[in-house]
């Protein structure tokens, strides 16, 4: 008779045959830091990030403000307890077009997106190395079909000097 | 190998995948970090949050001098403007200023004109008889002079062509055009009615509505003329649609009720039947679904939709669903939809529905199975239903003809105790056609452009690439037909909503085995909305959320039950019965269904 651990190796083998869930699905969207920075940098002192996306083709990413009845914006943060604050988060232009899901006029971005985090570091940030956890969330549709809205991180490493 | 120890193997072999499966899951299902906002969008939040009309306004003012180049600043300055016409009219020359500088922060073209209108329109509502009323009738008659067809098309096309993106169909740049220079028309004809000029409000309002009569701001104006006339039954019309076009507001709703009794002997109790009738006048079916010959049914094919109230591209899936249930029998088709909570929160999603979306590893919504094999690559827009419709028809009409060689007759009654008990019995009829039914499809043809690029690779099917022994399980919902929910992508009726799933029960390869399944409604209906009031305080998508309502009362009338039996290794449906529940009475109920095959 077969062992259950035999079967469960089988099992194993079927599961890689079977396609990934929903979760486990490569988000639409690349983001990463375009200008991560170089040297240590001072507790309190001010930097300017630039967080890229690059958008799969097809798809769209929804622009900060959207009107109502619309799409969701994208929203974009630290996580808590960063040793920082985003003042204000700029956005490139986005296109402005007729969306015909929406019957409205819609802001978004296709193939890539660069926004501007303004940062200031914490002044009582810890001397050492740290790091920065950028989220994004942004709903994810296009003319054919609807993802769960998205969190993604992207982990910057800092080095906070004296 | 003999019967029970080959149901045993593949029993484990299904348990060991679960496992698997799950642990996955709950490794990627873990809660997102807790997001710290920029510092602009906690003070432009922590402002909204305040309800005294002058501190909010001082809060508003005090954010755009801070934060001037704010995401967020032109949301600030609509809301100062808002706050000073509800609250504080008197104070004409800050409405003016704040008025004249909407518009010049507005930019260019359409885009002016729609803030024009908006400006205009305020102005002209606030305070009963309008505020500031020469500004809003320069800003109303420059936009209804602008807002031009040629204008318009000219201005969208210039756009797509500049982005490089598809031009709009004639159709819907026509049908956004009547829709916004029918707002135009009506802040103009607002201003007239504000200076006691009803004629010239009257035609403003009636060249708006043959643009467009689904503007709520038309409807509710030419309700408020027809009620100065004391037309009321003109108004009651009016006012209907308005509410259905939009959403109809005090004193306006009550107003509507008021006239709804007088013209109904002092009754309510036809008012929702009748906005339901008005409702689909308003919006008919945007295509006719064919006449179908009954064929000779093999099997019962079931069509499982995963869609969402807040998902756009889904409208076209429902909207097809709603045809094929019109155009199939009950014998033919059997209709599944598991709402999920894609792409916003959703309240007729449940745990259930969402755990039969993690059996197929649905990714997006719309995603539909038919008969457990991929059936829409996604949907679309209104605009796309036929042709989701006749996609669907080819492969219902192609499935019946082929038999799966199972068999099952459905029972169902309600108890007087209100539990519904149903009964399935199910056999193997034929074990060679149920190995048919089980093989592999040939490779599959190269996808037409159609489908489109963004669309994730997978369908996120188990893909079977060799025949193996079935495990055949019967699994019972108990579903909600014709749900009334008005969510975000317009959709008013929601069919064959999934309310809950009984667990499956395996080993129903026995000639005549027998399953039963127990529905207790008034638990089901507790659960789903404490379901609901827990999603709102937490979830793993969301943060805490509001449901646009939590309705989960469960229409005794509007219930069935559906049993299906499918293969867990292939995700194959092999047969699917329904059995509707006769009205609730104090009497046993009892319907009695057959998958058909043969």
């Amino acid at each position: 008779m077969r062992s259950i651990a035999t079967t469960c190796i089988l099992a194993a083998t079927l599961a890689a045959l079977v396609p990934l869930p929903a979760h486990a699905a490569k988000p639409p969207v690349d983001w990463q830091i375009k200008n991560p920075p170089t040297k240590p940098l001072k507790a309190g002192a001010k930097l300017n990030l630039v967080l890229s996306g690059k958008i799969a083709p097809g798809w769209h990413l929804y622009a900060l403000e959207e009107p109502t009845g619309g799409p969701v914006a994208t929203v974009i943060g630290l996580t808590e307890g960063d040793p920082a604050d985003i003042i204000r988060v700029e956005e490139s232009k986005p296109k402005m077009l007729l969306d015909p899901l929406f019957n409205l006029q819609t802001g978004f971005f296709e193939t890539t997106a660069d926004f501007i985090l303004h940062v200031e570091l914490a002044k009582d940030a810890p001397i050492g190395a740290a790091a920065l956890h950028v989220l994004v969330r942004y709903q994810s549709c296009n003319d054919r079909v609807c993802l769960p809205p998205h969190t993604d991180t992207v982990e910057l490493p800092i080095i906070i000097a004296k | 190998m003999s019967l029970l120890h080959r149901i045993d193997t593949r029993l484990r072999v299904a348990l060991c995948l679960a496992t698997l499966l799950s642990a996955a899951a709950t490794s990627h299902s873990q809660d997102a970090p807790k997001m710290q906002l920029p510092a602009d969008q906690r003070a432009f939040a922590a402002a909204r949050t305040i309800s005294d009309p002058q501190q909010r306004l001082d809060a508003m003012q005090h954010f755009v001098q801070t934060y001037p180049k704010s995401s967020s600043a032109s949301r600030a300055q609509g809301d100062i403007f808002d706050s000073l016409l509800k609250y504080f009219p008197q104070r004409t020359a800050e409405i003016d200023t704040q008025a004249r500088l909407l518009v010049k922060d507005a930019g260019k073209g359409l885009s002016k004109l729609s803030y024009e209108t908006y400006v205009a329109d305020s102005l002209a509502e606030a305070s009963d008889t309008g505020v500031d009323l020469p500004r809003a009738e320069k800003l109303a008659k420059e936009a209804v002079a602008k807002y031009t067809e040629s204008n318009f098309d000219k201005d969208a096309l210039d756009s797509a062509k500049k982005y490089k993106q598809p031009a709009p169909t004639p159709a819907a740049l026509h049908s956004r055009f009547a829709s916004d220079r029918a707002s135009a028309l009506a802040a103009l004809a607002k201003v007239d009615m504000d200076e006691h000029k009803p004629q010239p409000a009257t035609a403003l309002l009636s060249k708006a509505y043959s643009l467009d009569p689904n503007v709520d701001e038309v409807n509710l104006l030419r309700g408020e003329i027809a009620l100065d006339q004391h037309k009321d039954a003109e108004a009651l019309d009016d006012l209907e649609r308005a509410q259905l076009t939009g959403e109809l507001k005090s004193p306006w709703r009550e107003k509507m009720m008021e006239l709804y009794r007088n013209a109904h002997n002092g009754t309510e109790q036809g008012f929702l039947a009748d906005m339901d009738a008005q409702y689909a006048r308003i919006f008919p079916e945007p295509f006719t679904p064919q006449p179908h010959k009954p064929a000779d049914t093999h099997q019962t094919a079931l069509l499982e939709l995963f869609t969402g109230s807040a998902c756009g591209p889904c409208v076209a899936a429902d909207l097809a669903v709603d045809a094929l249930l019109k155009t199939y029998s009950r014998n033919e088709l059997i209709v599944l939809a598991y709402d999920q909570h894609i792409p916003e929160p959703d309240p007729l999603a449940n745990p259930d529905s969402i755990a039969r979306a993690k059996f197929y590893g649905v990714r997006y919504t719309p995603t539909s199975m038919l008969n457990g094999k991929s059936l829409w690559e996604g949907g679309g827009s209104r605009a796309s239903a036929e042709e989701s419709y006749k996609e669907a028809t080819k492969q219902i009409d192609a499935t019946a003809t082929k038999p799966s060689g199972v068999q099952m007759l459905l029972t169902a009654d309600r108890s007087s105790d209100g539990l519904i008990h149903a009964t399935a019995t199910v056999s193997v009829t034929n074990p060679q056609q149920l190995q048919k039914a089980l093989a592999p499809d040939p490779p599959a043809k190269p996808t037409d452009n159609k489908t489109p690029a963004a669309t994730p690779a997978q369908t996120a099917i188990a893909v079977q690439t060799t025949p193996t022994e079935p495990h055949l399980v019967t699994n019972f919902a108990l579903v909600e037909d014709d749900i009334r929910y008005s969510g975000e992508n317009g959709i008013r009726f929601h069919r064959m909503v999934v309310r809950a799933l009984a667990q499956p029960a395996s080993e129903t390869a026995k000639p005549n085995k027998t399953l039963d399944a127990t529905f207790n409604p008034a638990t089901i209906s507790s659960k789903l909305k404490d379901y609901l009031d827990g999603y709102e305080e937490k979830n793993d998508r969301f943060g805490k959320v509001k449901f646009l309502t939590k309705d989960t009362a469960l229409e005794a009338d509007h219930l069935a039950v559906v049993a299906w039996v499918e293969d867990t290794n292939t995700h194959r449906v092999l047969q699917a019965a329904f059995a509707p529940l006769a009205p609730a009475t104090p009497q046993s109920q009892t319907a009695t269904t057959a998958g058909s095959s043969r």
